[in-house]
């Protein structure tokens, strides 16, 4: 029994060769049926953008392996050197801790992120549908989805935003705390400012404004997120209303100066006020910044928190990782248990029938007896064996759970003859 | 004696432990750190309270003359107005600014001199009683806000910096801070009013006269002044973030200073 692991991803493989290897839903279905050899028992199939991996269950690593090479290269019509260059291998617990890391996208390109462990999901259950997987890879996708699933939760990996415009929501949050009762004014009803706007209006945030130089676009931005289009020359009016500011105008000059946030400022009685400025060149003078109870952020600062995330998203991930460890450890004691379970059971097996056969023969022999005789003979020989049997037993689990049953095994299948001789 | 001191120093230790167990939740940011100094903090708050209610049970309190004896009920009422905090509010990084100042606090006072109080009826013992707690609530309400203070003006500098570190996800929104520094001082203004009044009522008792009462005075008088700018400045003129964070901290230092200047 070996678990093997042949794949490619976004660091090992190009995009260029990652398409010609990567499989369609459709495409997939077949592959799992079609990839058959006597030497792969389990298959399990994981294919998105950035990555594809064959997860085998077999006798023969070796053997998996270039199973699943000629398979590829087949399928796809391509010759080995294509993408054999591009192929990692790795085996028994390396392949485990790997489909763990995947699936905590603790190994994606972007830490954290939430679609992968759907896609292993699917993948799983895409070959279970095919009858391609066994009690191990049961057993071992169901102990990945629940530590993909702990250590997303249990850990910040996915905590802190890494898209500009979902930052910028935080950074909002780390200055309002709740932005149920503050206001968004959107100034410019370009891409940019959309994208921002959504993630807002997403966070649930009271009342949006929706100010352009062109009216009609104004309207039909306000409409799509049920806000409120004011006409452009009156967004300076509005500014003491608004709480947070996101401008992406395509203006050459700046429109907003720190005399108008001082006037709506005066106006507010010092309530916070947020500025986001995504437009390039910047609609608002970096002067604001210094105002009193102002914050701005042009589109340089958001990536500085960007990138501030993703160190912090680093740093929570070695948590993750040591989880994913740990899951390790329990996989192999799991693996390891269950090689002992069948030589334990059948030197039990064996005990118990000599036993029975025994117990028979000296009840024979011992002519007439009564009951109570019989039961005192026959609890003998159940404690005789019961303690016979103990000491191995438990030695035998103890190094089972250490990870080395292989050898002790044998040796007590050798010395109790327990496998049927050919 | 020797009761009263070894359960001190267990208080102290355990305070030690869950300021140092707070700075590495700080840093390294696991559940189960957090877990444990709260464990430590809760540990060392009952050891305390049973410490300090077998002192007035047995009659046996510290001479209330000495400045310094205060300070070990102070911690008591700081890590009280922490344990309301944290249960109202979800404040994770306030137990690594606040509760180093008990342990300070605490650390201070020292081993109290055991000298049985020389006040002879319960009443006057009672208007004592009230006058002491109420005045220490308001100076941990004030403890309180000079932390939710400095916690303010480090995440608004690290959102104007526009560089934002380890703190900056460690600590909670300006909003949230600026809202407590509201309400500690909301609650602290009428509790440290209250001990002045009963303080005086007190000091009439014993002195004859409203205003020649203890030692402690003065600090207790300027505390109070700087609660009354607070507020003005606070429900007056506007001053809110910054402005209130600022008065918060620097009204803190100067009740410190006063303080220490009288207790030497």
């Amino acid at each position: 029994m070996a678990i093997a692991l042949v794949g490619l991803n976004h660091t090992t493989a190009p995009v260029a060769v990652r398409e010609r290897l990567a499989f369609s839903d459709a495409a997939l279905a077949d592959a799992l049926t079609t990839f058959r050899t006597p030497e792969v028992e389990e298959l399990v199939i994981l294919s998105t953008c950035n990555r594809v991996e064959f997860y085998m269950q077999g006798r023969d690593v070796a053997a998996c392996n270039s199973g699943c090479e000629s398979f590829v290269a087949a399928y796809h019509a391509l010759a080995r050197e294509d993408f054999a260059p591009c192929l990692y291998y790795l085996n028994e617990l390396e392949a485990v801790r790997h489909l763990f890391r995947v699936a905590a996208s603790l190994d994606s390109m972007v830490l954290g992120e939430p679609q992968i462990l759907g896609q292993v999901k699917s993948a799983y259950y895409a070959a279970r549908d095919a009858g391609r997987t066994g009690t191990i890879f049961h057993h071992l996708f169901e102990r990945t989805f629940n530590v993909a699933k702990a250590a997303r939760s249990e850990t910040g990996i996915s905590d802190h935003a890494v898209s500009v415009s979902y930052a910028a929501v935080q950074l909002a949050k780390k200055i309002f705390e709740d932005l149920r009762r503050h206001t968004v004014m959107i100034l410019g009803a370009g891409e940019t400012s959309e994208l921002a706007a959504r993630h807002f209006v997403r966070q649930g945030v009271g009342e949006v404004f929706v100010a352009n130089r062109t009216t009609a676009r104004a309207e039909k931005l306000a409409q799509s997120l049920s806000a409120k289009a004011i006409p452009w020359d009156e967004f300076p009016e509005h500014l003491a209303q608004t709480d947070i500011v996101v401008s992406s105008t395509s203006a050459p000059s700046l429109v907003i100066t720190p005399g108008m946030v001082q006037e709506a400022m005066r106006t507010r009685r010092g309530r916070p006020m947020f500025f986001i400025d995504i437009a390039v060149p910047r609609d608002i003078d970096p002067a604001v910044n210094a105002l009193e109870n102002v914050f701005l952020y042009d589109i340089d600062g958001l990536e500085n928190v960007v990138a501030a995330n993703r160190r912090e998203r680093q740093q929570e991930a070695l948590a993750a990782e040591d989880m994913i460890w740990q899951e390790v450890r329990h996989f192999r004691q799991w693996l390891a248990t269950r090689d002992v379970v069948p030589t334990i059971v059948a030197l039990r097996q064996q005990a118990e029938a000599t036993r029975l056969r025994e117990l028979d023969k000296a009840l024979a022999k011992l002519g007439p007896h009564d009951e109570r005789q019989r039961r005192v003979i026959e609890a003998l020989t159940v404690a005789i064996t019961n303690k016979f049997l103990h000491a191995p037993t438990v030695h035998l689990k103890r190094c089972a759970s250490a990870g080395q049953a292989q050898n002790e095994a044998q040796l007590l299948r050798d010395l109790f003859d327990l496998d049927p001789s050919p | 004696m020797l009761m009263n001191s070894l359960f001190f120093h267990v208080v102290l230790l355990a305070y030690l432990l869950a300021s140092l167990t707070f700075w590495f939740h700080l840093g390294l940011r696991r559940r189960w750190i957090y877990q444990l100094a709260s464990g430590l903090l809760a540990g060392g708050f009952v050891l305390q309270t049973l410490l300090l209610g077998y002192r007035l049970w047995t009659q046996t309190f510290l001479s209330w003359d000495h400045v310094y004896a205060y300070l070990g009920l102070l911690s008591w009422a700081i890590i009280a107005v922490y344990l309301i905090t944290v249960w109202r509010y979800p404040i994770d990084a306030l137990g690594a600014f606040i509760v180093p100042l008990a342990f300070l606090a605490a650390a201070v006072s020292g081993v109290p001199e055991i000298i049985p109080t020389t006040l002879p009826t319960a009443f006057r013992n009672l208007w004592l009683g009230i006058h002491i707690f109420m005045a220490l609530l308001g100076y941990a309400a004030l403890t309180l806000m000079f932390c939710a203070g400095v916690m303010y003006l480090m995440q608004e500098n690290q959102l104007k910096s526009k560089r934002p570190g380890a703190l900056y996800h460690r600590l909670p929104s300006l909003s949230l801070l600026d809202d407590l520094n509201g309400r500690a001082l909301i609650l602290g203004f009428p509790l440290l009013t209250q001990g002045i009044v009963t303080g005086s009522v007190w000091a009439k008792y014993l002195h004859g006269s409203y205003l020649h009462w203890s030692l402690t005075s003065l600090p207790l008088l300027l505390a109070w002044l700087m609660y009354a700018l607070l507020l003005a400045g606070r429900f007056a003129l506007g001053w809110r973030g910054k402005k209130a964070a600022f008065a918060a901290v620097g009204g803190f230092v100067v009740v410190l200073v006063s303080y220490f200047v009288h207790a030497l």
